[in-house]
């Protein structure tokens, strides 16, 4: 195991794509609906990765994502760090069911991470809570099986 | 991950409550800059094939249709003219001290928060160009929000839907003074404290009122949607629809107010407008062909 190389550019190119896609809000009616994509890369390489992608990686990651966005500095790391764990504890289990069991699994972790972000929001900022603020749980739950097709598809070969 | 998790807890009450992090934000801004670029780059392809691609008797309409336009433009600025010296005339008559003397800047939008709980936008204009913490920004059609941070070639604008967003605004009408604050939602803003007995109408224009110092006075603000009077209750929740398109405008105008004392004994008129005028075409010289040849 610990003679395989790792997918060095697969990784860097498939956080930058997520960081590209994440700003490219297309039409302000679908805001809403945006699935959680660099959370969604960064859950694939935890699972499919786990030795060398671990809490701390979630932690800087959602640290870079909040200084990009201008969020309150450690909500996306707080969030992404508490995922990362529930996904770890998982793993075993996760990499093992049917992809539309997986859908489900990864859209409960959408939602806890959700619930993380969206508290400190309310606590940082005020202002209310709504249900379209969970959307993104059920677009994460229709774009996991692409994520992880396209991803695991290229990552197989780069091995 | 509870350490982690305490490390988050501390960067969060360190950015909340001290500057630090001030550094550190300005420097990913930075990095990922390009990238924001990036994302923005289908809109921007689409937007230069629109206007590069253009059979002729296409532009010969665009072209048309901008002269009309600039013409009626011109037939209302003779009216300002007429409005802005007695307004002067008036104010001298008040003993006020001094004028306010505006000039804009034309920015373009860069990116978009990638997030629903954030109304923010980048704009392509910084600390190089003047811009300042607090600056008001507009559209063609109203204001949309207020200059947040600065770097040295852009800057980030909070829009005035964002739900952590209030301005201070006045029924053009009567001049009642009210509180705007965003919703969140790019349709709607919501009155705050409106009495039941205020006389307010469906689509009655709210203008920026200048309390607080931070927008000027009198630019449209939005107009009033829904009123919803629920009895027992000690407000009338009202809604506002914003003026200016905040989701779509790609062009945006950063507002530059200068406070000119009036000269006593009588003042130039020429020195209120033309001047006003040359700001502004200085200004844009280097975007004329970038703004100037946009049609909504």
């Amino acid at each position: 195991m610990s003679t395989r190389r790792l997918p060095v550019v697969l990784v860097s190119l498939s956080l930058l794509v997520a960081l590209v896609l994440s700003f490219n809000t297309g039409r302000s009616e679908w805001l809403y609906w945006k699935p959680p994509i660099i959370l969604l890369i960064a859950l694939y390489w935890l699972l499919f990765e786990p030795q060398t992608f671990g809490l701390m990686f979630a932690f800087t990651l959602g640290l870079l994502v909040d200084f990009a966005t201008g969020a309150p500095a450690g909500e996306s790391a707080m969030a992404f760090c508490v995922t990362a764990y529930c996904a770890q504890t998982l793993e075993h289990r996760l990499l093992h069911f049917t992809i539309f069991h997986q859908c489900l699994l990864i859209a409960g972790l959408v939602l806890i991470y959700q619930l993380i972000a969206l508290t400190i929001n309310l606590t940082v900022y005020g202002g209310f809570l709504r249900l379209p603020q969970f959307y993104p749980a059920l677009t994460a739950l229709l774009v996991w099986p692409v994520i992880a097709g396209v991803l695991g598809r290229l990552h197989r070969r780069s091995l | 991950m509870l350490v982690l998790v305490l490390v988050a807890l501390a960067l969060l009450c360190v950015d909340r409550y001290t500057s630090w992090l001030e550094t550190p934000r300005s420097w990913v801004d930075s990095a990922v800059q390009p990238l924001r670029w990036l994302s923005n780059a289908p809109t921007n392809m689409s937007e230069w094939k629109d206007r590069n691609l253009m059979s002729r008797s296409e532009l010969m309409a665009q072209n048309q249709h901008f002269e009309t336009e600039v013409l009626v433009l011109k037939g209302e600025m003779q009216r300002v003219v007429g409005l802005s010296v007695e307004n002067a005339r008036l104010r001298n008559l008040l003993s006020a001290r001094e004028l306010l003397k505006t000039s804009v800047l034309v920015a373009e939008l860069t990116g978009v928060a990638s997030n629903p709980l954030r109304h923010q936008v980048t704009i392509n204009r910084g600390a190089r160009d003047g811009v300042f913490v607090g600056q008001a920004v507009l559209d063609g059609d109203g204001l949309m929000g207020q200059v947040i941070a600065v770097e040295h070639d852009h800057a980030t604008v909070m829009l005035i839907s964002d739900e952590r967003h209030a301005i201070p605004v006045q029924i053009a009408e009567f001049g009642t003074r009210l509180i705007a604050e965003g919703t969140g939602d790019y349709q709607r803003l919501r009155l705050r404290h409106v009495p039941p007995t205020l006389n307010i109408k469906e689509s009655d224009l709210l203008l920026s009122s200048g309390l607080g110092g931070r927008f000027p006075a009198g630019y449209p603000v939005g107009r009033v949607a829904t009123i919803e009077r629920k009895p027992g209750q000690a407000f009338v929740e009202v809604t506002v629809l914003p003026t200016a398109k905040l989701d779509r405008s790609r062009y945006l105008l950063l507002l530059f107010t200068e406070v000119n004392p009036i000269p006593h004994g009588g003042f130039d008129t020429d020195s209120i407008l033309n001047t006003d005028l040359q700001n502004t075409d200085l200004q844009n010289t280097d975007i004329q062909n970038e703004a100037g040849t946009r049609v909504d």
